[in-house]
């Protein structure tokens, strides 16, 4: 049974509405739709353990990580299942997002319902910065927005 | 049986008990798989009802799942309905892209305690005279895990009492007459040890 989720960003400037599905318990999850607000240039991307905010944005947690994997690029083996880079702006601060992927999952034991998309500051290297946090976070820093992944029509 | 009705017993007392956050080691010494889920409660559209908010604690526990509920700033001895909705969107039209009552199962509406109901149908919340409400639920139907579990989905909280499926014409048959929706927050994913 295909499923399909929805992610609505409003952070104190950015928003943007994010569609998710998948077609088959096995297949490739789609991540399509836009997010305005933004910096020219590259943002990291990334779904996030939790879907919570009692705190803002950081109570999202991390990267979601079920594989206890190190920080890496949407097309890198050694990656955390919530890595999908980087989203990238338009002069006008608008991003597109058209991403197809094959390890985030909408439905099973790590599926990413419930969980959040956090929007960052800063570039994600790809777990290649050689920074200290290259191999966590990527480097990106601060959280411009994050939002719930919900289950929609 | 007997080990079976103490880990019962204990393991209610933990989740009742509102004092402390239960740590997950005491869940995982029980050998039972427990699953978090937290949902915040926002106003709906209505600016009238823009003081009510709450925090809804939903803990699966093997086979039960309990949810704790916790609104303040409704009127004094007021009875809402309070369900599961089916979808996890609370901004794009506000509580009303939530969508009807989660029902995977295409029953109709009706009590919690009744055969016949939405998995949704957690029947009404009562507010004290101050406008709270405090209360725990058990449910044996809701989870969150397994096939038609909940997360990424939505608790509404109705304007008005829900009639259970019991008020004789087409919209108790559904929705329980429950009226506008005053509050909601999606089902999200917490941490397994979070601070209540």
């Amino acid at each position: 049974m295909p499923v399909k989720a929805v992610c609505v960003l409003r952070g104190e400037k950015i928003k943007g509405t994010i569609n998710l599905c998948q077609e088959k318990p096995d297949g490739e999850c789609c991540i399509t739709g836009s997010v305005e607000g933004l910096s020219e240039g590259k943002h990291g991307f990334h779904i996030h353990e939790f879907g919570d905010y009692t705190n803002g944005c950081t109570s999202a947690g991390g990267h979601f990580n079920p594989f206890k994997k190190n920080h890496g690029g949407p097309s890198d083996a050694e990656r955390h299942v919530g890595d999908l880079g980087n989203i990238e702006a338009d002069s006008k601060g608008v991003a597109k997002v058209d991403i197809k992927d094959s390890l985030v999952k909408l439905s099973g034991e790590h599926s990413v319902i419930g969980r959040s998309i956090v929007v960052h500051e800063g570039v994600d290297d790809l777990g290649k910065g050689g920074h200290e946090d290259s191999l966590t976070t990527g480097h990106a820093g601060g959280r411009l927005g994050c939002a719930v992944i919900g289950i929609s029509k | 049986m007997a080990r079976f009705v103490q880990v019962l017993l204990a393991t209610l007392v933990m989740v009742f008990s509102s004092a402390t956050a239960t740590p997950y080691s005491y869940y995982a010494s029980q050998d039972a798989v427990v699953t978090r889920a937290k949902s915040i409660l926002r106003p709906g559209n209505n600016a009238a009802q823009t003081q009510v908010k709450g925090t809804v604690e939903v803990v699966t526990i093997g086979r039960a799942t309990y949810i704790r509920v916790h609104i303040t700033g409704l009127p004094s001895n007021s009875v809402h309905g309070f369900h599961i909705h089916q979808y996890g969107d609370i901004i794009t039209t506000g509580c009303s892209s939530t969508g009807g009552h989660y029902n995977p199962y295409r029953q109709t509406h009706g009590a919690q305690y009744d055969n016949i109901r939405h998995v949704g149908d957690l029947g009404n919340v009562y507010a004290d005279k101050d406008g709270t409400v405090k209360v725990v639920k058990r449910d044996y139907l809701i989870s969150l895990v397994g096939k038609y579990n909940v997360l990424g989905r939505a608790f509404v909280l109705h304007a008005l009492k829900d009639d259970l499926g019991r008020g004789g014409n087409v919209g108790s048959r559904t929705t329980g007459n429950a009226g506008g929706r005053i509050a909601c927050g999606v089902i999200v994913r917490v941490p397994a040890e979070t601070k209540s």
